[in-house]
């Protein structure tokens, strides 16, 4: 019976088999990329590094703010609206992000893994090193020493997910192993315009500029080797400038307002606008009826005649009692930074006005064929005069160390460069420290070499998001105090009118009577940790979490 | 020759000592008086070594008679030799009988061979005695409606002899004096007769039965006596459930009908989707919806079926029950049977059909303006502290004036659509702003009062010995409720089975089903209910110079028909493979394939747009993004095999195996996307092929009607597969019946999870102690017919969590804002963090039953109580953002349904005309969490802020104590400045909360369970005490059917102006709102009027601020019991039909929500929930429907 039967046993048997190819149940959404699958090739890394661009937020994106022009909580920009630094610690912060970095580290893990040869795969972990260190540096910068990973974590590894603040020695010392790694890894020249050797020397100078200046001036941190990180900083920005790759365009507004800057030399890396794919509005929110954040009167004070001397000491200076007046014999960035005309409230000009009479022009481009928003000029992330102005302060401050005697042909392979092109004169080294004259503006706690140094970084990088950090690296966060430096809560000295608010001298107060900005030292140098984040920590440890004064 | 068409049939048959007889019997037991004598018929006949078969083949060609024999009784009689020669028919018999146990005896013309009683001497046995002691008994068995009934049993009580009625219904066995006979059939009650001699050719009618206990159950692979079952299964009267009714969607019709199934319609709408539970809510993550199954294949969407195909359906509620079909069936499994013809069945032609209008069980009712303008103005100054108040530029002081002057002046004579200027509308001459002052009755211009659908069903089926067949067509067609270009629902349903005995050890069966389902609506440029419901009854819904104002009727009027055409065809083929006597195997393979385009065109509307400032222009109202076609299209194909083997075994008497074990594999794919182009060349040809603006394509979730509105299966990036693949098995044993053990198993793998984590198995066990079939319970027999206790357990995982990429490290696509070398790129994020420690839920269910029959099985009582534990409920971690992404899922709550089930149901036949029927189910059950991760034991209206010891749905809020009578009983009592925000300061005529934790002021603490002010839990949003009712009766051909449904308690929170007054600035107050608090009306349903009751200054709870503060006061109330179902109907006289050749004739009326008890609170129906806009209310309403049919059978 079973024997005769047997055929029929065959199709059921062959069916009760078919699950057992576990295959079967190998179905991923085929519109899902799954880690580690996703990393075939170098294509796939490079589709996943992009993402890292977006810590480059240059002149914004669609109507959002960017690094330039936005950047005006300093005593460059009075604000449209009176900000104070902040009184009570804030449940959130959106800059305590550690997306990048755990993107990173997932990078480092998996890039050996990629079918690709070995050259290859250290650029590409050299990428993550640069993106690890710009983050990290980021983070530093803002809050001060931060927990360091170089792995990404598991839910499992509650003592690393729970694990204190690291020291900022710790966490920039490994921020430079990680440029550093960059820098010997990255190719020379990957695809156009992308993150390669010589960005890395470009971010490696900035980097170390400020951690060595930091260093120095926060010696209440008691944190080592300032002199050879400012080392590092003037190193980079040599072997950079001595790659011959890079010069200064012929003017100055070129880097700020150009449609295409994809052929400027003195571009390292710069960020791509374009009509329909990505736009900016710089350009539309200094050219529209919306209240603009104006330089200030501290800020335009800063820019020297022709002769290469402060408005104090400059015969050439004629005044302000008129914006003519204002413009004449004065350095060319700053008439390439502000328009020809006051406008201000009651007094708007075809309906533009700037909190501080001063309307921002720097980044205005005729040719740009929308004037609000969807700006499509590119906009500078690393460029040569930024280097130029790394190595000249990272040359002054070793010098005030001791640890090297600053030169003329320092000034003159690099800020000279910068002051020739702004048609003013050079700056001439008369001795240690000094350059024939003394501005009486002069902070005090300063050489005049230094002095002169920093002025010339306030001027060329004006408006363009340097400005509050390099004064938290100075420590000189009395600058935005409004009582201690009341010429960066005024603007422009202008003709009343019935709206306007005006000082005794006839300067524009842009806020309402009483507001006064108070920086408190040592508060205000770090940002707070943001309540809800300590929350989530350990009882034990919460203390120690918080920065000092918050 | 219909005698030996008969005969044949008869032996396939298999039965002993079975005569069949023609139709015209008329004789029983009587001398062969009439027809052929043996002894007179003569004929001529000589055997060689011929068998008896042979010979009786010979004696039938050659005279009338024909005979009637076992064929394994002639078989032995092999070798017969009979000189030839010319006898009578008598003694050729006697010669050839001669030598063998054999006798025979004349019937009319047929000669029944059969075995000798021993002793008795051979040849032939012919004497009054003989015949007394067998008799035979011939019949028809029918059903009430006098229709033949097929395959009735008829057997002798006592024996396992008997036949079964013929297609005809008619049957023949013998009989000793004395023996009764029991004629049985499944769903019919036994009968049983003991006849005597002269009883004539009978006519038995056999009763239905509701609930008998031989009555199968179809549960997981297979089917169940109900005496049988140790789950909890219950079982769905589908006659009465699904026949009769106006229902294009099967969830509507079972709503409430089965304990411990909820099903849930937020709102009215044509396309509404059921939210559709077992027992409650299973799990916070997914839709814990249970798995539905037609004929053993997923249909998520129950829109494909049609009700009239239907033909059981059981539901599977505890573990033990549902684990054999795996992690899917988590929460519970609904099997639902189609229909399919039997074997011996003639030809049966069925029609039906159904006219049904609609009209609104409750909608809120627009109030006069000129009062309610005066209360809005009022609310207006109290909350903005500036001038006038106004609306769209409009003062409403001014609005209101002009109503009372319109109502006065030409509220007779300007009826007309079209507004004159001047009277029935004007434009202030220096702000240009436009006034309104028409009253309307918005829901007579734009509403219908009622809908009407129809319904047409044809189905015909029948079966031959070797096959029965099932072929169906159906079409409903229903309209929407608005009366300008309202939307509308045609639904086709095509079906053909067939089941084919190959040979005598394979059976193969095919069936396909087609559904076309067309939804048609206006291009939505604006949600229609939310803007209908916005705005007071003088705002402008006429024309003027022939164009509309901006509004509703503007852009109804002009719409362009939107369509969604969604296609099922499904294809099931099958195989049952006997192997050996009781052990078979089945295999089925079944695709499904679900096609849905989408398209809807906007395009220009002109309207007065009095919404912009200056002077009124006439101007196109719809955004440039409006002038667009769209086309979605989706895609879902499932493929599906089932296998298993059944195998019955009984070792020892008593002692009964049935053992199932098989493998089901089950996979499918979505596809879904979008393409949309902008600036149509010409609206009413919206292709993409013919605009010429902006080409959009995109991943978009185009849902099926009917199906979840969280589908698990579609994959947010456009394109999703998945997996399933299960071995089960399982084992029954009963002794005598009497004690009943099934154990199941499943090892399941899904392809949701990560590789690591795929399979697991599931076991469950249940057990059953028939104690009524114990000696010492028969003395309580027949008070008590029947009496079993049931236990079960088991678990289940599951695998509906909302989205599979919680299991899996997904990069996901985006564009980052960085160009390169002027190309957009694209980039990948870094991948979700998933914890390794994560794996599936598991629901664990314990469920104790009893099932007891009372006074000859008349009387049923069914109880369950279950537990339900759902272990390791997902939940995402809080961790710091140094991780540096979103915390991973980890398995880390658990909670707890404990309910019960209670049914009853009776059912008595008073007479031979008059039979009636009812049963009664009740059915709870609340959710509790036992452990959730809150370290701070935090409380929240929102969901997915849980603690250890919450009941799941519960509503925070505050208490309400009374008005405030003044400013000074404001500064007396306990602060309230923690509530006030805007402008809303406590004064009289406001609502003073209670001060619960008496510390002198009103807050929300901070919110947390330690500290929670003086907020409670006033409520919980999940339905309890469900019930339902159902009571009938049929005397003669009139039948009557009474459904009633309801929910004990349920409580809601809603937001919008329906249920919170002036929720959103000074827009509308309803009629019912005009009860509203001042001095001369202190006791006033709502509190003084303040614009803006929205948003509160409490974070954490719901909407509503000021005076509507979450509280006890204006808690809606969505308890109700409501008539869902009135049924009467008349069933013309089977035998005055008959002679028509019809078999069956009904016509019937009914009514659905015919009557409604409920409190909402709001002018609501009960059963919404939902609302455009987030806007409680404001969406199509519930209706009461009447309708009649006919059902027609020939």
């Amino acid at each position: 019976m079973i024997s005769k039967n047997i055929y029929r046993l065959l199709f059921p048997l062959a069916v009760l088999l078919l699950p057992a190819c576990t295959k079967y149940l190998d179905k991923t959404n085929p519109d899902t990329e799954v880690d580690p699958s996703y990393w075939r090739d170098e294509n796939s890394v490079r589709t996943y590094n992009w993402e890292f661009y977006n810590l480059f937020p240059g002149f914004g994106n669609g109507t959002g703010t960017g690094d330039f022009y936005f950047t005006a909580f300093t005593d460059d920009q009075v604000s449209s609206s009176f900000s104070q630094f902040p009184v009570t610690t804030a449940a959130s912060n959106g800059d305590w992000n550690f997306s990048m970095i755990r993107k990173a580290n997932i990078m480092l893990q998996r890039v050996d893994g990629v079918d690709m040869d070995s050259t290859a795969k250290r650029h590409w972990k050299g990428i993550a090193h640069f993106f690890r260190a710009f983050q990290y540096f980021k983070l530093v910068q803002e809050f001060g020493g931060v927990p360091f990973f170089n792995s990404p974590l598991d839910i499992s590894d509650s003592t690393q997910i729970y694990k204190p603040r690291d020291s900022h020695q710790l966490v920039m010392d490994s921020v430079l192993a990680d440029i550093n790694y960059a820098v010997a890894n990255l190719r020379v020249v990957d695809l156009p315009n992308t993150v390669n050797q010589n960005v890395a020397l470009a971010l490696k100078s900035r980097i170390c500029l400020f951690e060595g200046t930091y260093r120095k001036y926060h010696p209440e941190l008691n944190l080592p080797n300032a002199d050879l990180y400012l080392q590092q900083a003037k190193d980079a920005a040599a072997q950079l400038m001595a790659t011959g790759t890079y010069s200064l365009a012929a003017d100055y507004r070129t880097s700020y307002s150009s449609l295409d800057l994809s052929s400027d030399k003195e571009m390292i890396l710069y960020k791509q606008y374009l009509a329909g794919f990505l736009t900016h509005s710089v350009i539309g929110y200094t050219n529209s009826t919306t209240l603009m954040n104006g330089p200030s009167k501290s800020a335009v004070d800063s820019y020297v005649c022709s002769d290469g001397l402060p408005i104090q000491l400059s015969p050439l200076y004629k005044g302000d009692a008129t914006i003519q007046a204002l413009r004449t014999n004065r350095d060319k960035r700053l008439l390439e930074t502000i328009d020809t005309f006051y406008c201000y409230a009651g007094s708007l000009v075809s309906g533009l006005t700037s909190s501080s009479g001063y309307r921002p022009s720097k980044f205005l481009q005729p040719a740009d064929v929308q004037q609000s928003p969807n700006n499509t000029t590119d906009a500078p992330i690393f460029w040569l005069a930024e280097v130029y102005l790394n190595y000249a302060e990272a040359c002054a401050e070793l010098d005030q160390l001791g640890k090297y005697t600053i030169v003329q042909a320092d000034l003159d392979q690099s800020i000279n460069k910068l002051r020739q092109r702004a048609g003013i004169k050079a700056l001439t080294l008369t001795g240690p420290q000094t350059v024939g004259f003394a501005d009486p503006a002069k902070d005090a706690d300063v050489t005049p070499l230094i002095w002169e140094i920093r002025r010339e970084r306030r001027v060329e990088l004006m408006m363009d998001g340097f400005r509050f950090q390099d004064i938290m690296r100075w420590k000189k966060g009395v600058y935005m105090d409004s009582q201690k430096n009341p010429n960066s809560f005024l603007g422009a000295r202008v003709t009343p009118n019935n709206t306007v608010h005006l000082d005794a001298n006839g300067y524009i107060i842009p806020y309402a009577a009483g507001s006064v900005r108070t920086f408190t030292d040592p508060k205000n140098y770090l940002s707070a940790i943001p309540t809800s984040q300590i929350l989530l920590y350990p009882t034990g440890i919460q203390q120690a979490m918080q920065n000092p004064g918050w | 020759m219909i005698l030996k068409r008969n005969l044949v049939f008869l032996m396939r048959t298999g039965l002993y000592y079975i005569i069949f007889f023609t139709l015209n019997i008329q004789l029983l037991f009587a001398l062969p008086s009439s027809g052929q004598n043996m002894d007179k018929t003569q004929l001529t006949l000589g055997l060689k070594n011929e068998s008896l078969a042979a010979a009786f083949k010979k004696i039938e060609s050659r005279t009338e008679f024909l005979f009637a024999f076992q064929p394994g009784q002639v078989a032995t009689y092999k070798k017969l030799n009979i000189p030839q020669g010319f006898r009578s028919l008598s003694t050729t018999m006697d010669l050839l009988l001669e030598n063998t146990d054999l006798t025979f005896r004349q019937m009319g013309n047929s000669i029944l061979i059969y075995k000798k009683a021993a002793g008795t001497r051979p040849g032939r046995q012919w004497n009054e005695n003989v015949v007394m002691a067998d008799t035979v008994i011939h019949g028809k068995v029918v059903n009430k409606a006098g229709e033949p009934m097929t395959g009735v049993s008829v057997v002798i009580r006592g024996t396992n002899k008997g036949v079964t009625t013929g297609p005809d219904g008619r049957f023949t066995t013998m009989l000793r004096a004395g023996q009764t006979l029991n004629f049985s059939a499944v769903g019919y009650k036994t009968y049983s007769l003991k006849p005597s001699a002269g009883s004539g050719d009978l006519t038995i009618i056999l009763e239905p039965e509701a609930s008998s206990l031989n009555d199968v159950v179809v549960v997981g692979y297979g089917t169940q006596k109900k005496a049988d079952l140790t789950g909890a299964v219950s079982t769905v009267d589908v006659s009465h459930t699904f026949e009769s009714k106006p229902l294009n969607d099967p969830a509507k019709g079972l709503q409430g009908v089965v304990p411990g199934l909820t099903i849930q319609y937020g709102n009215g709408g044509l396309t509404a989707n059921p939210d559709i539970k077992i027992r409650g809510i299973g799990s916070v993550n997914g839709t814990s919806r249970p798995l539905i199954l037609v004929d053993n294949v997923e249909a998520d969407d129950l829109t494909v079926l049609n009700p009239a195909d239907i033909e059981s359906i059981s539901v599977l509620k505890d573990a033990a029950s549902a684990s054999i079909y795996g992690t899917r069936a988590a929460f519970g499994v609904i099997l639902i049977k189609t229909k399919m013809g039997r074997r011996n069945q003639p030809v049966r032609v069925s029609y039906n059909d159904n006219f049904s209008w609609s009209t609104p069980t409750v909608l809120p009712d627009f109030a006069d303006p000129a009062k309610e303008l005066i209360a809005l103005d009022s609310a207006g100054r109290r909350a903005s502290a500036t001038t006038t108040p106004q609306l769209f530029g409009m003062e409403l002081e001014k609005i209101q004036a002009g109503v009372v002057n319109w109502e006065k002046n030409y509220a007779r004579t300007n009826t007309g659509l079209e507004m004159i200027k001047g009277e029935d509308w004007d434009i202030d001459p220096v702000s240009h702003i436009s006034y309104f002052y028409k009253v309307w009755d918005p829901k007579k211009l734009m509403l219908n009062k009622y809908t009407f659908s129809q319904q047409h069903n044809i189905n015909v089926q029948g079966g031959t010995e070797k096959a029965n067949y099932y072929v169906s067509g159906g079409y409903s067609d229903d309209q929407g409720i608005w009366k300008m270009n309202p939307d509308g629902v045609k639904k086709y349903n095509l079906t053909g089975g067939v089941n084919l005995s190959v040979n005598n050890w394979l059976d193969l069966s095919a069936k396909t089903t087609f559904r076309n389902y067309e939804y048609d609506y206006p291009y939505q440029y604006q949600n229609y209910w939310y803007y209908f419901w916005r705005w007071g009854s003088y705002f402008p819904l006429g024309t003027y110079q022939g164009n509309y104002f901006r509004g509703n009727g503007a852009y109804l009027s002009q719409a362009s028909k939107s369509t969604l055409t969604d296609e099922y065809t499904r294809i099931d083929l099958g195989a049952t493979i006997k192997i050996l006597k009781n052990l078979n195997v089945r295999a089925d393979y079944t695709i499904g394939r679900d096609n849905a385009i989408r398209h809807e065109t906007g395009g220009p509307v002109n309207a007065w747009d009095f919404w912009t400032a200056g002077q009124l222009p006439l101007t196109n109202i719809a955004s440039a993004s409006q002038n667009v076609t769209n086309y979605y299209a989706g895609r879902y194909l499932v493929n599906t095999l089932n296998a298993y083997a059944t195998w019955q075994f009984t070792p020892l008497p008593g002692n009964h195996f049935k053992l199932i074990a098989g493998v089901n594999v089950d996979n499918n794919e979505n596809i879904n996307f979008k393409a949309a182009r902008q600036g149509l060349l010409d609206p009413s040809q919206g292709e993409l092929g013919l605009a010429t603006g902006t080409q959009t394509a995109g991943a978009d979730n185009l849902t099926s009607p009917g199906s979840p509105v969280t589908n698990p299966s579609f994959s947010p990036n456009g394109h999703g597969k998945n997996a399933y693949a299960g071995y089960f098995a399982r084992v029954n044993y009963d002794y005598k019946g009497k004690f009943l053990v099934e154990l199941n198993g499943r090892y399941d793998g899904s392809s949701t999870f990560p590789v690591e984590n795929r399979w697991a198995f599931f076991p469950s066990a249940s057990a059953g102690y028939r104690i009524s079939q114990e000696e010492f319970m028969q003395a309580l027999q027949p008070v008590l017919s029947d009496l079993k206790f049931r236990v079960s357990y088991g678990q289940i995982g599951n695998q509906d969590l909302g989205s599979r990429s919680l299991f899996l490290p997904v990069l996901n696509g985006s564009t980052p804002n960085w160009l390169n070398g002027g190309n957009s790129v694209q980039t990948v994020t870094q991948p979700t963090a998933v914890a390794g420690s994560l794996k599936w839920e598991r629901v664990k269910t314990l469920d104790f039953g009893t099932d007891a029959r009372f006074f000859h099985n008349h009387i049923g009582l069914t109880v369950d109580w279950f537990e339900r534990n759902t272990i390791g409920m997902v939940q995402p971690t809080s961790v710091p953002s140094t991780f540096g992404v979103s915390g991973p899922y980890i398995n880390a709550g658990n909670f707890r349904t404990r309910g019960y089930e209670i049914g009853i149901d009776a059912n008595y036949a008073l007479s031979k005309d008059l039979t009636v029927y009812g049963n009664l189910n009740l059915s709870d059950g609340k959710t509790v969490f036992t452990k959730w991760s809150n370290p701070n034991l935090s409380i929240s209206n929102a969901s997915g802020i849980n603690y250890k010891g919450k009941t799941y749905g519960e509503i925070w809020g505050f208490e309400t104590d009374r008005y405030f009578t003044s400013n000074d009983d404001v500064a007396k009592s306990p602060s309230q400045l923690a509530l006030q925000s805007g402008n809303f300061k406590y004064g009289p005529g406001d609502i003073k909360y209670k001060d619960r934790n008496h510390d002198g002021k009103i807050d929300g603490g901070n919110m947390t369970l330690g500290n929670h002010g003086d907020l409670k839990v006033i409520g919980n949003t999940q339905p309890r005490y469900q019930f339902n009712a159902r009571f009938g009766a049929s005397y003669k051909g009139f039948d009557i059917d009474v459904f009633i449904q309801g929910v004990g308690e349920r409580k809601f929170w809603g937001a919008g102006n329906i249920v919170i007054p002036l929720y959103q600035g000074t827009d509308i107050l309803y009629a019912n709102q005009l009860d509203y608090w001042t001095p001369t009306n202190p006791n006033a349903r709502f509190a003084r009027p303040y614009a803006n009751n929205n948003t509160g200054a409490i974070a954490g709870i719901s909407q509503g601020s000021g005076n509507y503060y979450p509280q006890t006061k204006y808690l809606l109330h969505l308890a109700y019991a409501r008539l869902k179902n009135l049924t009467a109907g008349y069933t013309l006289p089977a035998a005055w039909l008959a002679r028509k050749g019809i078999h069956k004739l009904r016509f019937y009326v009914s009514g659905e929500n015919l009557l409604t008890v409920s409190h909402v609170g709001a002018p609501i129906d009960p059963e919404i929930t939902d609302g455009e806009s987030s806007s409680t209310g404001r969406t199509f309403p519930f209706s009461r429907t009447y309708s009649f049919g006919t059902q027609l059978t020939f």
